[in-house]
């Protein structure tokens, strides 16, 4: 597996690829790495002759806030010494495993060297969401733009983990036309249907149990053959979480598609479902895509 | 000269021309090309081994409005026709005289296919444009024009890209985006291009009757006046003075913009490069003009 920090060296070597005729997949991540991620290094190889991992590890304080603090660059360094500390090693390993071809790491002063917050997402459509999350999704996108204008990718591989995220990569890839195909790859679970996330491992088993609540209410609710109104599935879900000791923080039932994320009232088009819960400290998330009977 | 009509050949293209390992210079037009346009493309010319596309809709007639309106379609179409009939062959032309290799004009349809909004990009160097009611539009296409650019930089996949100073807010944007962004593409901005009598050239000037024209000539006289005093009052009274003198010659003021001309910033005194942006109309034909003062130069 080949390392490049360098973003000059990774656009070289892009640039070289391409001259051999050959495919690249990114898979991009915010590092800390587990087999969920793995399945997308999987779906990766399947569609592209070269798999760059590309782990951009940064600290909550800069990635949730709408703007960043004069001493910025105290805060990316030690995010950057975190993951050092904490997950490369382990990243590595995980990715030599899984055959990734490259591992792309850039210093975060590299790819930082003054802020920037240009991709805007409308409010209108993520009203549903807090600021913070619309700031984070912000940042999530102006790192991609960053990330593909150095890793040069046909092919980019997003987990439907991050739905809202997702789709948004998907919307501005076509927006501004960039020649990557986005493919969405489904959520990987536990056998008892838990969303793998590094978070899980903070759970305590009693916790666990509780919190395999989340993945069955939604499942459940893909299998109804008719929909109440949203108020009413919202309450549903509440009601079923809350039983499982579970708190849940939003459910978000809107329109999956990549154009919009608008909230629905009723389901009559593909919609998705997304719940964020805390069992005991830790933030569970599952989403689930639902097609009413009678739509395409 | 090739002429391509497609987004993915113009993509195929490039990649082809880069593993031939040619470098791409654009220069991205809103169509209705003049002599203003092939000075950039001069300056295209003197760059080794390079392939130069001009394109054509760098900006959409869409760019004014704050949301796509419902029969954007139809003003699409329009605006192609238009432009089909009235200049394409002439532009065709004159790029094939300055040994343009690219001629890119896809359909506006396909260009501009769906109105999504949920994406946009702001830059904080813009603001001042957009929380003033006179520039507030100007602004706004802007924005939507910057996102054009980008399309068409994903598109053309250009090494340099040749920009105008007289779409200064533009060009400064525009060169914004490439480093917050990471994109690999140097940008050159091109000085404005001007008749002997000093109005800048413009596809709009034949639009004005002879004594319309010769008052446009005052734009820039006072502009070029300006840079040359030698201290400069308060912003308020150099804007009086602009207003005053264009006022004189029958020009009506749409906007006056002084900010600093490499961050656009809004100034209060001029102790930097400074950009003067005035934007005017005479009779039914909008003028536009600015010049960079240095204040530098008085030192030396």
């Amino acid at each position: 597996m080949k390392i490049i920090e360098s973003i000059e060296e990774m656009r070289e070597y892009s640039q070289q690829l391409k001259c051999q005729g050959k495919t690249i997949a990114a898979v991009q991540t915010v590092g800390y790495l587990h087999d969920g991620h793995m399945s997308l290094v999987n779906i990766a190889k399947e569609n592209a002759d070269v798999v760059v991992m590309n782990p951009i590890a940064m600290t909550d304080l800069l990635s949730f806030s709408t703007e960043w603090p004069k001493d910025y660059k105290k805060y990316l360094i030690e995010s950057e010494a975190q993951y050092q500390q904490q997950s490369l090693e382990k990243d590595l390993q995980i990715c030599k495993k899984y055959k990734v071809d490259l591992f792309f790491h850039p210093s975060m002063l590299d790819l930082y060297p003054y802020p920037v917050q240009t991709i805007t997402i409308s409010h209108k459509i993520l009203n549903n969401l807090n600021t913070a999350a619309t700031a984070y999704i912000s940042w999530v996108l102006d790192v991609d733009i960053k990330q593909w204008n150095s890793i040069l990718p046909d092919i980019i591989v997003v987990g439907q983990k991050d739905i809202h995220q997702s789709l948004l990569q998907k919307t501005m890839a076509t927006v501004f036309q960039f020649p990557i195909k986005v493919i969405i790859a489904p959520t990987i679970r536990d056998a008892d249907g838990m969303a793998l996330s590094s978070r899980n491992r903070f759970l305590t088993p009693s916790e666990r149990q509780d919190a395999t609540s989340v993945y069955q209410t939604l499942h459940e609710i893909s299998k109804w053959s008719t929909y109440p109104p949203v108020t009413e599935i919202k309450e549903y879900i509440t009601n079923r979480i809350s039983q499982a000791n579970g708190r849940v923080f939003y459910i978000d039932i809107c329109i999956c598609s990549s154009e919009t994320l608008e909230e629905l009232d009723v389901i009559d088009k593909e919609t998705v479902i997304v719940i964020l819960a805390r069992f005991g400290e830790v933030d569970i998330w599952d989403n689930i895509i639902i097609k009413p009977q009678g739509t395409k | 000269m090739k002429i391509i009509e497609s987004i993915e050949e113009m993509q195929e293209y490039s990649q082809q021309l880069k593993r031939k390992g040619k470098t791409i210079t654009a220069v991205e037009t809103s169509g209705y090309l003049h002599d203003g346009h092939m000075s950039l493309v001069k300056i295209a010319q003197d760059i080794e081994n390079t392939n130069i596309v001009v394109s054509t809709w760098a900006s959409s007639p869409l760019n004014i409005y704050m949301e796509w309106p419902e029969n954007y379609k139809e003003i699409l179409i329009e605006q192609e026709s238009l432009y089909i009939k009235n200049s394409l062959m002439e532009d065709l032309e004159l790029c094939q005289a300055h040994d343009v290799d690219v001629f890119f004009h896809p359909s506006m349809l396909d260009y501009y296919q769906s109105p999504i909004q949920t994406i946009t990009v702001s830059h904080d160097i813009n603001r001042h444009l957009l929380d003033n009611s006179d520039t507030f539009i100007l602004g706004k296409s802007l924005i939507n024009t910057n996102i054009s650019y980008i399309k068409e930089w994903n598109t053309i996949c250009p090494d340099i890209v040749i920009v105008g100073q007289k779409d200064i807010h533009q060009s400064v944007l525009l060169k914004k985006t490439v480093t917050d962004l990471n994109f690999p593409i140097k940008v050159i901005i091109a000085p404005t291009l001007r008749d002997s009598d000093g109005l800048a050239f413009s596809s709009r000037n034949k639009f004005l009757s002879d004594s319309e024209r010769q008052d446009a000539t005052s734009v820039y006289q006072t502009l070029h006046e300006v840079s040359r005093w030698f201290t400069y009052p308060s912003i308020e009274k150099i804007k009086e003075h602009i207003i005053d003198r264009i006022t004189n010659a029958t020009g009506n003021i749409i906007y006056i913009d002084i900010c600093c001309a490499k961050t656009l910033e809004e100034l209060d005194v001029i102790d930097k490069e400074t950009v003067i942006v005035v934007s005017t109309k005479f009779g039914e034909v909008d003028v536009w003009d600015n010049i960079i003062i240095d204040p530098e130069r008085i030192k030396r």
